[in-house]
């Protein structure tokens, strides 16, 4: 085999640490707050409860690497984003079905208050990455830097998307208080 | 602090609170967790041949006689008031699905190993969610896919739109790869081994025949590659630390 000869190219350089942390811990310490987030983005509990389990079922396979990031979260939150998304895409009309004749599944999570709600429906009604913004920095209290871990984009570009949100939610729960 | 900003503390509070009585499951074994949609699609099943059965029973509601449609049931009433209509919702085929899983060469490192076979069984369901969490790194930009970034949202697009990207991701595997080393950061693997070639002339002509074995580029595609000067179709990358760099196509 003829050898290719040896290229400089800039590189992205890889932040790992030899430092690992057991799945059982981790998942343990994240998955409520994995569930929180999934709640307020899918507005469904049950449904919450199932993109936790995948997306921690994700990082189970691949833990062997992932546990040796200095913050193995971030990668679960970037899963849970991205399959939320899919999850609305592919659902929202049996979704809609089934609220329509109550057919809730069973979780072991309360219901939340009909304000509470409201807030997450006008969440809900948001463009994407907006949606995602708010619910990472309110329900996951994470920083910009963050955020945009997660979400695959700057700093700059999260706080960006969060003001488009509070412009935006400002003006429909208002609206929905005088109503 | 102002209104919106209590109301959306106050939810999220609320929200977290909801959470904190979600009891972890069992972890995850090899067996996969049963996914939400079929939960969802079993649930949505059930309501339905518990209304709609009466009602065909009963003909009020539903004519009968009808044919059935294939791909979208009629209206179902239920009760007197609330009307479903289900939704064939069937996802689009992925362009990997029957493409045969590559041979991987024995000599990759562990770590290199490992990533490659993850988006190989990730490329071959289209599953993007999963691919996102592979290309995602530590501390590192995002994968690098073509056209000004976009990272796995490009792929899903591009797949959406009926390019196959993810067959060509899987196709691309199954090529020689090669190591392009650095002396500022960790080598990288490559596929194909063309790449690393700077000057068309130099590809070897067994590499040469993988990219026209590959049955990703049709007629003249590679001769218009070829008048760039060196390889620059579709291309995977992994460092030696088995992180996923980029798949990308042109210069």
């Amino acid at each position: 085999m003829t050898q290719p000869k040896t290229r400089r190219r800039p590189l992205i350089a890889a932040e790992t640490t030899s430092r690992s942390i057991s799945f059982d811990s981790f998942y343990r310490s994240e998955y409520r707050n994995i569930v929180a987030m999934g709640r307020a983005l899918l507005k469904d509990g049950a449904a919450a409860e199932d993109l936790a389990q995948e997306s921690f079922l994700a990082a189970h396979r691949h833990w062997d690497r992932i546990s040796r990031y200095d913050a193995p979260q971030a990668w679960v939150r970037r899963v849970m984003i991205n399959r939320a998304n899919s999850m609305r895409r592919r659902l929202g009309a049996e979704w809609r079905a089934l609220a329509k004749v109550g057919a809730d599944r069973e979780t072991q999570m309360p219901d939340l208050s009909p304000a509470t709600t409201e807030v997450w429906d006008q969440v809900g009604d948001l463009p994407r990455r907006q949606r995602q913004a708010v619910v990472l920095h309110y329900v996951g209290q994470l920083t910009m830097n963050e955020i945009g871990e997660a979400m695959g984009c700057s700093s700059g570009a999260v706080k960006s998307h969060l003001h488009r949100a509070r412009e935006t939610l400002g003006r429909r729960l208002s609206d929905w208080n005088e109503e | 602090m102002s209104d919106l900003e209590t109301r959306l503390s106050q939810a999220s509070e609320e929200t977290r609170e909801a959470a904190r009585q979600a009891v972890p499951p069992p972890i995850p074994s090899a067996r996969p967790a049963r996914p939400g949609w079929l939960i969802l699609a079993a649930a949505f099943t059930a309501v339905v041949l518990l209304f709609a059965v009466p009602a065909l029973l009963g003909g009020q509601d539903t004519p009968l006689g009808e044919n059935p449609q294939p791909t979208q049931s009629p209206p179902t009433t239920i009760g007197a008031a609330t009307t479903i209509t289900m939704i064939d919702d069937t996802p689009q085929q992925c362009s990997a699905e029957g493409t045969p899983e590559p041979a991987l060469s024995s000599d990759l490192p562990a770590d290199v190993d490992t990533t490659a076979r993850a988006i190989i069984g990730a490329a071959s369901d289209c599953d993007f969610d999963v691919l996102a969490g592979i290309a995602f790194t530590d501390g590192s930009p995002d994968l690098i896919t073509s056209f000004g970034g976009g990272g796995i949202d490009n792929l899903a697009r591009w797949e959406e739109e009926g390019y196959g990207e993810m067959d060509t991701l899987v196709r691309l595997f199954g090529t020689s790869h090669a190591l392009i080393e650095s002396e500022d950061g960790p080598a990288i693997y490559v596929w194909p081994a063309a790449f690393a070639y700077d000057r068309w002339e130099d590809i070897p002509p067994e590499y040469l025949s993988e990219l026209m074995d590959l049955g990703v580029y049709g007629e003249g595609e590679l001769d218009e590659i070829a008048k760039f000067g060196s390889y620059a179709g579709w291309r995977i990358g992994i460092d030696e630390n088995g992180e996923w760099l980029f798949f990308v196509a042109g210069d």
